[in-house]
């Protein structure tokens, strides 16, 4: 009876959508969620299925050379943006900063903006930095104070603010995703699972931001999947499961799906034994009374930091000759997970393969695989021979961090890398397009199990090979991928893939360059650099409208946002970089320091805003700094300030410091200017860097 | 052999006799054998560091007339804690990064030494100069002295007398003795991982004539006293951070020196750890070590012998006097020895004092039987003390890693430091000032990590001691109690006036009757508030009339009988009236978390070290405005449950990385601790 009911209830929703559609078509172009955008793009992801697809085709394949800026508008106060822009009737809209912006598409001129108060209370309603929903003729945007605001579309007046977190606010709950909007409700999620709030997703009255229902990522007592947490503990009190981007929805089926964080304490599985549901997980909600009506889970009892972190999409497809409604999930480890998004039933089968044990942390025994589906980030054998020794390279992802093994280097340690940047699907070309990042790094922990090790990429990974960047295509009916770009993984940024009706999938590059690219091919077709050769920015994922019958490519780019369309007269500014991109060789990690004095330890810290508070340990297996730069006939003294001898050796055995007892140090003087490396004798996966500049 | 050098010492202290003699209209009563009457050519005043002047104008009877002469500021805004020093009417003093000459009649600028663009590292010592054969001596940061030309300023010599190269941290901050055509300084710095070496050097070439290791190398006498299978004395400290003294008729120099490093970590450095804590006597001729005495073995305190040592005739009654030096011990006991031998001229015992077997604890320590410290003794605490800490008597209680309520004098650092003494011959006292404390007797598991953290709360203040202890008796004669925060770096100096003058931390100069230490008189040099660190004063004649001249932070005073210099300020005759204990300010926050991270300063020798304080708030004062929601976070690995301390409220019992939300309505300051470990004090301040 509840099933019938709820099955009416939808079929009856989706009939009101359907009616209201054609009478709109002129007023509000079509493009309010169920189907693929057009004149407009009213949601971060284009549409109800965060397909990121345009239909527009005035820019395909064959006019792309044509395709130049139409201008470019630097934003004010100087802020910038990572948010995808949405449009509506000519008004573009994103949030940047500490605003919400709306900019005439036409022209790129403000037409309002809004900011928080500065009242205390007020200045935490910083807007997310993914960008805004649109519907009812209000803008949706999440706020850092955990609440979602509607501003008038007209004019940028707050129309209502609610708190879909803890009353009052706890500490770090935020709401990042940019809020869907759908049958006059708004779905958002709340993180941030790792400062100590608990994830949630919230549907809200899109008229008058009532809640209408809560749904907790993590299981309270008594509910459906409690028991995957410790029943000795309140450890899932702070579980974690943030919900970091943006949902997708289903209005036929009455579903809406939402993509999971980590548990919490992200590596101290020792503390939360058990699967630790609904934590890096794929979640269908009934979408009016936020019931859940299945769910996936991609990583059980997860000890990588392994959320699901691109969006879902929800795709079409013909399987066996039948059309099924799909869901495609992206795991940590870039292989994509493909369910019926209306029973969660894997599309590809998926076996549960063991994985390495620990009984200490309470690893899972086997996790699942989608089975012949190939990862869009290389595989092990890509790193075999440029892993070199001490390491020893661990194939599987789910090699758990270690306390005491320091050799051991696994792919996509300590963190994965396929994150935050959304997926686009081509009905044209039916293929899944998106991005990541591969690595492999020394599968370290600390003892505290609320560490979080939070170094910057790439801190201790001196001697380690460089992270791999991938741009690729998947076709989710062969599960294979059709073309994939491999380029340096400092190039990779946050821009994920807008595929459209011309044949070309856009993208953006931390160099600040625009990239189109032949959908079917892979084939670069165009490439616009808008800012200097050098610089270093974090783009945000393109959209497309049109306005006066024009087609436009809209992406933010830092500082400031662009708009392309065909015999666009903005000039780029450089050179774009030239292809093929196979210098893997670039650094990606901090910059080395001016010093002469190497420490033999460092001190790992977690970020202030990590739950369970400010926490440290020694590493006594890092130099501080890592990379040091010295001028030549600097007199460097190595000091070892930790409790183990250190013995200072160059790597081509060309000098020997030591051993250094804990508490006394030793000098060496550098002549010969060059770069190079060194290690510990005792500890030789302590490795440092040392430039020696003439 | 040591009577044969005896032998040379004695003819080269007839030569120098010979030399002044014919100087003598030139150059003054510059022999630093004779307390020093027209030129100060010593920052100690002379060779025995007696800091006392024969100059007779301003008396008891006259110094109420006593003013301002001249006032100058130091060029470039330095300041200084340096003692002046004078000569032929001229003030030579350091401040900032200068050498500063000075017309003492007027306190014009004769001329500036600063170190070259080049040479940045050669900041002069704070303590001052020496003076002697047309030079000017500076110790440097660069680990070097420096000889300039006493007319022009202009730099003659620069000689390095540490590790070649130069050492991390490693630094002259002794103001250089001159002695028979000689140069005697100290090295520093021990704790940043030098060790401290004490040298001659040729006064008109800078040459480098005899250098002593503090501490004993392989081989040598006192190396057994530290471990002998590791290599912990490389480092073991020992810095000499303070002038020496001379006595050229015994052929001797003596200094005193500082502490062993690791400064908390006994453990890794078993024995005595020579010659660490000590007076030493060298052989003027050879750097020998003629005698040492070791004040504190094997010190876990911090317990430098942190004042300079003085000479002087020990009034035996009807026999001669006898040729004594004092030493003034951290915890303020003086130690009063016979300089020819080393031995004590009272008794001293060897007490047991409390053990750690873990820290390698010397059984014993010395104490002199009738000897009396300047500072007060247990009784003065016992009623300040207050739960949950226990106060420990016992003297040379060892910081402990696991003990968290043990309180105990002097620790973890002892307060008698670096200011000098007097010694005045017509009362036969000698004159100190220190700093009484109580703290927690609390290290870190890691050795070489150097916890300062003194944040606390509920324990009483420090109290400074201005004391006259007479040697005859070795009994404290008189002593004042002020406020430790107005105590200052100034130690007194005393002159034939029967006067005491000294400088105070809140900008006074003050003058007591050496005698009973009534006070003579006070002058504000600074408005009422300032917070100044005074060098020690020195005395000087120029054209007939004695002037007193101190430094007073940014400004150099000079005081003459009719001085017309007014005063900056009224005096304040009672250092209590309107004090409020200076407390660090508490920071605006609504996040306190129950521990505390403890980094170690910066270029501490060990380098970068780190403990993790599960018994300290951080941040330990807290201020918000009233309706704040404070957030307490427990980032450690126990439990801990947080209360007011007047049972206003508490948190629920705080599981590791939980928090606990505390909203706080009513203005005022109040204290918090943790139920499980009183000891972990924090407080609120409330604003409305």
């Amino acid at each position: 009876m509840r099933s019938f009911l709820r099955g009416l209830v939808t079929a009856i929703a989706v009939g009101v959508v359907a009616l209201a559609m054609p009478g709109a078509l002129q007023g509000q172009a079509p493009g309010d969620g169920p189907v693929y955008p057009a004149r407009d793009w009213p949601l971060a992801g284009g549409n109800h299925s965060s397909s990121r697809y345009s239909t527009l085709t005035d820019i395909s394949t064959d006019t792309i050379n044509r395709l130049g800026g139409a201008w470019v508008a630097r934003l004010e106060g100087g802020v910038s943006s990572r948010a995808t822009p949405v449009v509506k009737d000519g008004v573009l809209y994103l949030s940047a900063g500490a605003n919400v912006f709306a900019i005439d598409a036409r022209t790129g001129d403000t037409v309002w903006r809004w900011r928080p108060g500065a009242s205390e209370e007020a200045a935490r309603m910083v807007p997310s930095w993914q960008g805004v929903g649109l519907g009812d003729s209000l803008v949706f945007v999440g706020l850092r104070s955990s609440e979602v605001a509607a501003l008038s579309q007209d004019t940028g007046e707050l129309a209502w603010a609610t708190s879909v977190g803890s009353v009052p606010q706890q500490a770090g709950e935020t709401v990042t995703t940019a809020p869907m909007y759908a049958a006059g409700r708004v779905f958002v999620g709340v993180a941030n699972g790792d400062s100590g709030g608990q994830g949630r997703i919230v549907a809200l009255d899109a008229a008058t931001g009532e809640i209408s229902w809560t749904f907790f990522v993590v299981p309270r007592p008594g509910e459906f999947g409690h028991d995957t947490w410790p029943q000795d503990s309140p450890i899932w009190e702070v579980g974690g499961g943030g919900v970091w981007l943006v949902g997708t929805v289903d209005q036929e089926l009455g579903l809406v799906y939402f993509s999971t964080g980590n548990p919490v304490p992200m590596f101290g599985g020792e503390i939360r034994a058990g699967d630790n549901l609904f934590t890096a997980s794929v979640l269908a909600l009934d979408m009016n009374t936020g019931e859940r009506r299945w769910h996936y889970q991609v990583v059980r009892h997860d000890i990588w930091d392994a959320d699901i972190a691109t969006p879902v999409l929800l795709y079409d497809v013909d399987v066996d000759g039948r059309p099924r409604k799909a869901l495609a999930a992206m795991r940590a480890d870039g292989l994509l997970f493909l369910f019926d998004r209306e029973t969660g039933k894997p599309l590809i089968p998926i076996e549960d393969r063991p994985v390495p044990q620990d009984a200490f942390l309470r690893t899972a025994t086997t996790q699942p695989f989608p089975v012949g589906v190939e990862s869009i980030i290389p595989d092990c054998s890509f790193w075999r021979d440029r892993v070199p020794p001490p390491f020893e390279l661990s194939c599987s992802v789910f090699t758990p961090p270690s306390v005491n093994q320091h050799a051991v280097v696994a792919l996509g340690a300590p963190i994965p890398m396929v994150r935050v940047t959304p997926m686009a699907f081509s009905p044209l070309t039916g293929y899944i397009y998106a991005q990541g990042r591969g690595h492999v790094g020394r599968a370290t922990r600390f003892e505290d199990p609320w560490i979080s090790d939070n170094r910057p990429a790439g801190y201790d990974r001196i001697g380690l090979p460089e992270s791999s960047g991938v741009l690729a295509a998947i076709d989710p009916r062969t599960n294979t991928i059709v073309w994939k770009h491999e380029l340096p993984g400092g190039r990779l940024a946050t821009s994920g893939p807008l595929t459209t009706a011309g044949g070309l999938v856009f993208w953006g590059s931390a160099d600040g360059q625009l990239d189109a690219y032949d959908a079917r091919t892979g084939e670069r077709l165009w490439a616009f650099q808008t800012t200097a050769a050098g610089a270093r920015l974090r783009p945000g994922p393109a959209s497309s409208y049109a306005v006066d019958g024009t087609q436009y490519i809209a992406i933010p780019m830092g500082s400031e946002l662009w708009v392309f369309a065909l015999d666009g007269t903005v000039p780029p500014r450089d050179e774009p970089a030239p292809e093929p991109l196979s210098d893997l060789t670039r650094w990606t990690g901090p910059p080395a320091r001016d010093t002469d004095e190497i420490e033999t330890a460092t001190l790992r810290q977690n970020p202030d805003w990590s739950l369970g508070g400010n926490r440290s340990a020694l590493d006594e297996h890092a130099f501080n700094p890592p990379r040091a730069q010295v001028s030549a006939g600097t007199r460097v003294r190595f000091l070892n300030n930790g409790e183990l001898s250190h013995t200072i050796v160059a790597r081509d055995g060309s000098w020997t410091a030591g051993p250094i007892a804990p508490g006394l140090f030793q000098y060496l003087v550098f002549d010969t200017p060059g770069t190079f490396l060194y290690h510990c004798a005792e500890h030789p996966w302590a490795i440092g860097e040392l430039t020696v500049e003439p | 052999m040591p009577s044969r050098s005896h032998v040379v010492a004695t003819i080269a202290a007839c030569v120098v006799i010979l030399f002044m003699a014919g100087n003598l209209e030139a150059q003054g009563p510059a022999n630093g054998s004779d307390y020093p009457a027209r030129d100060w050519p010593l920052v100690s005043g002379n060779w025995s560091s007696s800091r006392y002047s024969v100059l007779e104008d301003i008396t008891t009877a006259t110094v109420e007339r006593l003013g301002g002469a001249w006032t100058t500021r130091l060029a470039g805004g330095a300041s200084s804690r340096a003692t002046p020093v004078v000569q032929d009417g001229i003030i030579y003093l350091t401040g900032g990064a200068n050498v500063f000459a000075v017309d003492s009649r007027t306190g014009e600028t004769v001329w500036r030494w600063q170190p070259g663009i080049d040479e940045a590292r050669r900041v002069p010592s704070w303590q001052g100069v020496g003076l002697g054969n047309g030079f000017v001596f500076v110790g440097l940061r660069s680990a070097e002295v420096a000889a300039l030309r006493q007319e022009t300023g202009e730099l003659v010599w620069a000689a390095s007398v540490g590790s070649v190269p130069q050492q991390a941290g490693e630094s002259v901050t002794t103001a250089p003795m001159y002695a028979e055509g000689r140069v005697f300084v100290g090295l520093a710095n021990g704790d940043t991982g030098g060790q401290g070496r004490i040298l001659a050097l040729d006064a008109a070439t800078g040459e480098i004539q005899w250098t002593f290791f503090v501490v004993p190398r392989p081989g040598e006498f006192g190396h057994e006293t530290w471990p002998q299978d590791s290599n912990t004395w490389e480092l073991g400290g020992g810095g000499v951070w303070l002038v020496g003294t001379v006595d050229p008729d015994l052929g001797m120099v003596y200094f005193s020196t500082g502490n062993p490093v690791p400064m908390f970590g006994g453990e890794i450095r078993a024995g005595d750890n020579l010659f660490t804590a000590s007076v030493v006597a060298l052989d003027i001729e050879t750097g020998e070590r003629r005698w040492h005495y070791q004040v504190v073995r094997h010190d876990v305190w911090d317990a430098d012998i942190a004042t300079p040592l003085l000479l002087y005739d020990h009034d035996v009654g009807a026999r001669a006097p006898r040729k004594a030096l004092a030493a003034m011990r951290a915890d303020g006991y003086l130690f009063l020895l016979d300089r020819e031998t080393g031995e004590p001229l009272f008794p001293i015992e060897e007490r047991a004092v409390p053990q750690d077997a873990h820290q390698r604890t010397a059984a014993t320590q010395p104490f002199p039987v009738t000897g009396e410290s300047i500072l007060p003794d247990c009784s003065y605490w016992r009623d300040r003390v207050p739960p949950p800490f226990e106060l420990n008597c016992s003297g040379f209680t060892p910081p402990m890693v696991n003990e968290h309520t043990i309180v105990a004098p002097g620790v973890p650092i002892p307060r008698v430091r670096v200011t000098p003494m007097s010694f005045s011959p017509q009362t036969g006292f000698i004159y100190a000032q220190g700093n009484a404390t109580v703290g927690r007797a609390r290290r870190f598991e890691d050795p070489w990590h150097w916890n300062l953290d003194d944040n606390e709360l509920t324990l009483p203040d420090p109290v400074g001691i201005l004391a006259a202890v007479d040697t005859r008796t070795s009994q404290v004669v008189w002593k004042h109690e002020v406020p430790s925060a107005l105590l200052g770096t100034s130690g007194p100096l005393t002159t034939a006036g029967g006067l005491m003058f000294r400088g105070s931390a809140g900008g006074q100069v003050e003058a007591y009757d050496a005698r009973t230490g009534a006070r003579a008189w006070t002058f504000r040099t600074s408005e009422a508030g300032a917070r100044v660190r005074p060098g020690p004063a020195a005395a000087y004649e120029i054209d007939g009339a004695q002037y007193i001249v101190i430094a007073m932070g940014p400004d150099l005073w000079a005081f003459t009988l009719d001085g017309t210099v007014a005063a900056r300020g009224e005096p304040v005759l009672d250092a209590w009236a309107d004090y409020e204990r200076p407390r660090p300010a508490p920071a605006e926050t609504d996040v306190i978390e129950t521990a505390t991270l403890i980094e170690a300063p910066r270029g501490i020798a060990g380098g970068r070290r780190y403990g993790f304080d599960e018994h300290r708030f951080n941040p330990v004062r807290s201020l918000v405005s009233a309706g704040t929601r404070v957030r307490f976070v427990n980032n450690g690995a126990i439990t801990h449950t947080i209360a007011a301390r007047d049972g206003n409220w508490a948190t629920a019992t705080l599981e590791p990385a939980t928090t606990a939300y505390v909203a706080l309505d009513d203005p005022g300051t109040f204290l918090y601790h943790c139920t499980e470990h009183p000891w972990a004090i924090g407080e609120i301040t409330v604003e409305p």
